[in-house]
C-alpha cells in the first residue's frame, strides 16, 4: 500500500508539472497536451498493470475489477494509442475541425479507462485492509 | 526515524522505476514543444513493444477476451 501511495503521488507530480509548464512559441498547444497525455497515459497504465502483476493474487481478493481493468488495459492500450497517434498526426498535418473532433474522440476513449486505472489505485489505498501483506515492488 | 528508514527502504527498492518516473516528470517539463515524427514513432514503437516482451503486460490466465 505504501508502494502505491508513492507511485500514485508521482503520478499526480507529473500531471501537474504537465498542467504548469508552458509551450514553446511555434507549437501549437493541443498537440503538445495531447503527445503529453499520451506519455502520462502510458506511465500511469505502466504503473497500474506493473502493480497488478506484482500483486495480482492480493489485489484480486480486494476487488476483482483489479485484473479485469489491467487486462483491459492489456489488450487495449496497443489500439488506442495507435487510434491516438492516428488522429494525432492526421491533426498536425492538416489542423481541420474534423481532425480536431477525431483526435479530442481519441482523447476521450484513453481518458476514460485512465479514470478507472486512476479510481482503482486509489481504491487500493483507501480501501486495502492494513493488516493483509505489504505490496510487492513492482518492476523485479 | 522509523517514517525515514521506511521512506529510504521504499525508495531504493523501488528506485529504478521512481527513477524512471521521475525522469519522465523532467522530460516533460522540459519538452513543451510538438514531438518530432521520429519521435513520435518511436515512442509508439516503445509501448507496442513493451507490449509483447514484458510479461506484466500479458493478459492475466483469467482473460476470457
Amino acid at each position: 500500500m505504501k508502494h502505491l501511495k508513492i507511485y500514485c503521488l508521482v503520478i499526480i507530480l507529473a500531471a501537474f508539472g504537465i498542467g504548469c509548464a508552458s509551450i514553446l512559441p511555434g507549437s501549437d498547444p493541443l498537440v503538445v497536451r495531447a503527445e503529453q497525455g499520451l506519455k502520462a497515459a502510458d506511465a500511469t497504465f505502466n504503473t497500474y498493470v506493473q502493480v497488478e502483476y506484482a500483486n495480482r493474487d492480493l489485489l484480486k481478493k480486494v476487488d476483482i475489477k483489479f485484473e479485469t481493468v489491467a487486462d483491459k488495459i492489456r489488450v487495449g492500450w496497443t489500439n488506442w494509442v495507435v487510434v491516438l497517434d492516428k488522429a494525432l498526426l492526421s491533426y498536425k498535418h492538416a489542423k481541420t475541425p474534423e481532425n480536431q473532433a477525431a483526435l479530442a474522440q481519441a482523447q476521450a476513449t484513453v481518458d476514460t479507462n485512465l479514470a478507472a486505472a486512476q479510481a482503482l489505485l486509489s481504491q487500493a489505498i483507501t480501501n486495502i485492509n492494513p493488516n493483509i501483506p505489504k505490496l510487492n515492488p513492482i518492476g523485479n | 526515524m522509523a517514517l525515514a528508514l521506511q521512506i529510504i527502504g521504499l525508495v531504493s527498492t523501488n528506485a529504478p522505476i521512481l527513477l524512471g518516473l521521475i525522469q519522465k516528470l523532467v522530460d516533460n517539463a522540459h519538452q513543451n514543444k510538438e514531438m518530432t515524427d521520429e519521435e513520435h514513432a518511436t515512442l509508439i514503437a516503445a509501448i507496442q513493444h513493451r507490449a509483447v516482451t514484458d510479461p506484466a503486460w500479458r493478459p492475466s490466465p483469467d482473460y476470457k477476451g
